[in-house]
């Protein structure tokens, strides 16, 4: 027990200094008027830190310098030293004492937190197949010291029956980049927990938590004119956050490894948020800051920052659009600014001459934004669908909060702005809208934009202005009855009945997903990999898994440690029929219909021995096989081992 | 009275968000260390220490349920050449070695089945090939 408090201390503490101080070192000097918030200024310093941990690892390994213990604890030693000196001085936090947070807001924060912490603490395991892919890269870095050239390698078939079946030389991957994976390689080394627990879980759990304290920090910010804007960004917390908070793509996603979403939906807060407080502030830093934030994502998450883009194009044209010469007279002086062009100029030389990702050195976008091969699940979504996917309440509020900001600022734009030259009121209406429309437009009519993307994971991206907007709403609809009711019974009647259908459906689909625990199977899948490893890591005999049956069987990989692909795997059935996947038959072969001749060649040819597979669901046909010896066996899972013949 | 509508000044509000965060994640922890340390009815399992020793009947038994007796057969084809009984703890990994030639000599090259029994009677098996 005293260890494993130990062991946890020493990671928090770890995971604080890499994903925390440098931030604050940064941003001490970046907002030295404090033009920011307490949350903002958090919200920012980890976002920076985030970002260094990422080039810092680039420029290391550029600099052909080991990415090791030794050179982190450098690294952040030099940090830590700063943020010490920093905060020994006495003006680190504001003489002049401003109030910040109500108690209302700790009061939800501290629920969500409750709300959220339960679900995790009963399903923080390491076992989804999302982050078992990541954790392989991250466990890379750890091992070899290096960034990773994202390669695989896998089974070619024989032309012919008088040829073997090889095993190809690594060949590119285009989906993975370098940002999903270095801070966890980089908290794993220095605190030297392993990467097999729970600890990147934590890491993801921390970095939903402070998008969600960004949504509100960034919904406070917007609505400043409003004199509704704190019960605004309350409401936006609540709705984002503790209504369907555990529903995908929050807590479901972070169980779930869903690296890439997390990361990208804090930057994208982030982005938005500073630039926003660019352009009230009239601060090129903070347009700097985002600017190197969209870096920061572009070596993070493909898709985040592809969508990121229609969405800054959607606010940019609407903008044009309402009141073009604001971007003129405010916007275009703040991007002149030596603080932009430098980052600017760094980000250039880094993407295209240090360390480009692989998704442009292997056309990854050009599959993303023109996939020949249309697949279902990417050809958009009904409004009943999306509905369901989103919350039905927070989609109806949502978008009834969309209209009503597009009625506004077609009333601004015909009266009111022209008159005012006052435009500021309704930033936060067009990048509202701005950000949402053309998400909402792929995720109805992807066909238009001709982008190849499963649309449930656009959908997902939408969540957060559709719950500012849910909110704007809602806030909207009891001032104007308010204000129009003549019986204050029947008011405060209708408005808590309102409140209790929104908060009883959110928290009954909360309740929904509090489930049985899986740390009974993903300690005994942890165990059979363990065990395949110690005996087969070094081994010139070919192991492979069975993935359909295997929960987190991706994890497997991790015990080896010799291909992103390796231990080959059995996959889902569909992939086998479709042209531009799994072009190779062998893994379905010898898990499927191991007694045939096809199978048999498979095993001769590519020297497979070991079988890892559910024991339930496809041991019979082992058990009967004479060809197969069954060496491990547990609750669910088993391993069989092929006998050689001696020919 | 405190009301909902009090604000907290920048120094205390950091404070209170970073316990609050801190002690969500310790709860967490928490969770996982007791969810780690209660055994689970049925999870143990079986395997031979050399799953590329054909000559060898070593085997291991790892137990994540409770404090478990379990019961070891060994047979060949379908004459039972060892019996034994072996204590294993919660979370214990137990090996088991024998010296083959004893009942190599009674059974001689064939398939070796080594069938586990817990206490409350649940049966597991791992079996091999013995070439001599």
């Amino acid at each position: 027990m005293l260890s494993f408090i130990l062991n946890n201390t020493i990671f928090f503490a770890i995971g604080a200094v890499v994903m925390v101080i440098p931030g604050v070192v940064i941003m001490y000097f970046l907002d030295k008027k404090r033009e920011t918030s307490f949350l903002e200024y958090g919200i920012f310093a980890i976002g920076v830190s985030f970002s260094l941990a990422l080039f810092q690892a680039i420029f290391l390994d550029v600099l052909g310098i080991a990415i090791n213990i030794l050179s982190l604890s450098i690294l952040y030693g030099i940090w830590v030293s700063i943020f010490v000196f920093l905060i020994r001085k006495k003006t680190f936090f504001q003489k002049k004492e401003t109030r910040s947070l109500s108690l209302i807001f700790i009061l939800i924060f501290a629920l969500l937190l409750l709300l959220k912490g339960m679900y995790f603490s009963q399903n923080a395991i390491p076992i989804s197949t999302d982050l078992g892919h990541h954790m392989y890269w991250s466990n890379f870095i750890v091992e070899k010291g290096e960034l990773p050239q994202y390669q695989e390698k896998e089974i070619l078939m024989a032309p012919s029956d008088s040829q073997a079946h090889i095993i190809s030389q690594p060949f590119g991957i285009s989906d993975l980049i370098e940002g999903e994976h270095i801070v966890f390689a980089f908290i794993a080394l220095l605190s030297q927990v392993s990467l097999i627990s729970s600890a990147p879980l934590f890491l993801l759990f921390f970095i939903h938590i402070v998008t969600a304290l960004g949504v509100y920090a960034f919904t406070r910010r917007i609505f400043t004119p409003s004199p509704w804007r704190e019960k605004i960004a309350l409401g936006a917390f609540v709705v984002f956050g503790f209504l369907f908070g555990i529903d995908s793509p929050q807590m479901r996603y972070i169980i779930g490894g869903v690296v890439g979403n997390t990361f990208g939906s804090f930057f994208i807060v982030s982005i938005f948020l500073g630039l926003f407080v660019a352009v009230v502030k009239k601060n090129p830093r903070f347009m700097a800051l985002s600017l190197f934030f969209m870096l920061t994502l572009a070596y993070t998450h493909h898709l985040s920052m592809l969508l990121f883009g229609l969405s800054l194009l959607g606010v940019g044209l609407l903008l044009f659009v309402i009141e073009g010469k604001y971007f003129w007279r405010e916007i275009l002086p703040l991007l002149y600014s030596r603080y932009v062009l430098g980052v600017l100029l760094f980000g250039l030389i880094t993407f295209f001459f240090l360390w480009t990702p692989a998704y442009i050195l292997n056309s990854g976008v050009e599959t993303i934004v023109a996939d020949s091969e249309q697949k279902a699940e990417h050809s958009g979504i009904t409004l009943q669908e999306y509905m369901q996917v989103l919350g039905s309440e927070r989609v109806l509020f949502g978008l009834f909060g969309f209209l009503l900001m597009v009625g506004i600022l077609l009333r601004g734009k015909i009266s009111k702005m022209k008159k005012q030259k006052e435009i500021e009121p309704f930033l936060s209406h067009i990048l509202l809208v701005g950000w949402f429309f053309p998400l909402g437009g792929i995720v109805f009519f992807p066909e238009i934009f001709h982008i190849s993307l499963p649309t449930i994971r656009i959908a997902n991206y939408t969540i957060i202005p559709l719950c500012i907007s849910a909110s704007f709403f809602f806030f909207w609809l009891v001032d104007h009855l308010v204000k129009q009711s003549h019986n204050k019974g029947i008011l405060i009647g209708t408005l808590s009945l309102l409140v209790i259908i929104f908060l009883s459906i959110g928290w009954k689909d909360n309740v929904s997903f509090f489930e049985k625990k899986g740390y009974a199977q993903a300690r005994e899948l942890h165990r059979m990999a363990s065990y395949m490893g110690e005996h087969y890591r070094e081994s010139e005999k070919t192991v492979m898994y069975d993935h359909i049956n295997i929960t987190g069987g991706s994890w497997i990989k991790l015990y080896f440690m010799r291909d992103y692909n390796y231990p080959f795997y059995r996959a889902h059935l569909f992939r086998y029929d479709r042209i531009s996947d799994k072009q190779e038959r062998c893994t379905l072969d010898v898990f499927t219909y191991p007694e045939t001749p096809e199978a048999e060649k498979c095993f001769k040819d590519l020297g497979v021995e070991l079988l890892a597979l559910n024991e339930v669901k496809d041991g019979k046909k082992f058990r009967e096989n004479d060809n197969f010896v069954k060496v491990y066996t547990g609750n669910e899972l088993s391993l069989y081992k092929k006998i050689i013949s001696e020919e | 009275m405190i009301s909902l509508s009090h604000t907290f000044s920048q120094k205390q509000a950091t404070f209170i968000v970073i316990g609050l965060i801190f002690v969500s994640f310790w709860i967490a922890v928490l969770g996982e260390w007791f969810s780690l340390h209660t055994p689970t009815q049925g999870s143990w399992e079986i395997a031979f220490i050399e799953p590329q020793d054909d000559t060898s009947l070593d085997f291991c038994i790892f137990n994540a349920s409770k404090k478990n007796i379990f019961s070891y057969t060994i047979i060949q084809e379908s004459s039972v050449v060892e019996k034994g009984e072996i204590e294993v703890d919660f979370n214990e990994k137990k090996e088991i070695f024998f010296e083959e030639k004893k009942f190599f000599e009674k059974g001689g090259e064939g398939i070796y089945r080594i069938e586990i029994e817990d206490a409350s009677g649940k049966r597991r098996d791992i079996y091999r090939y013995v070439m001599l």
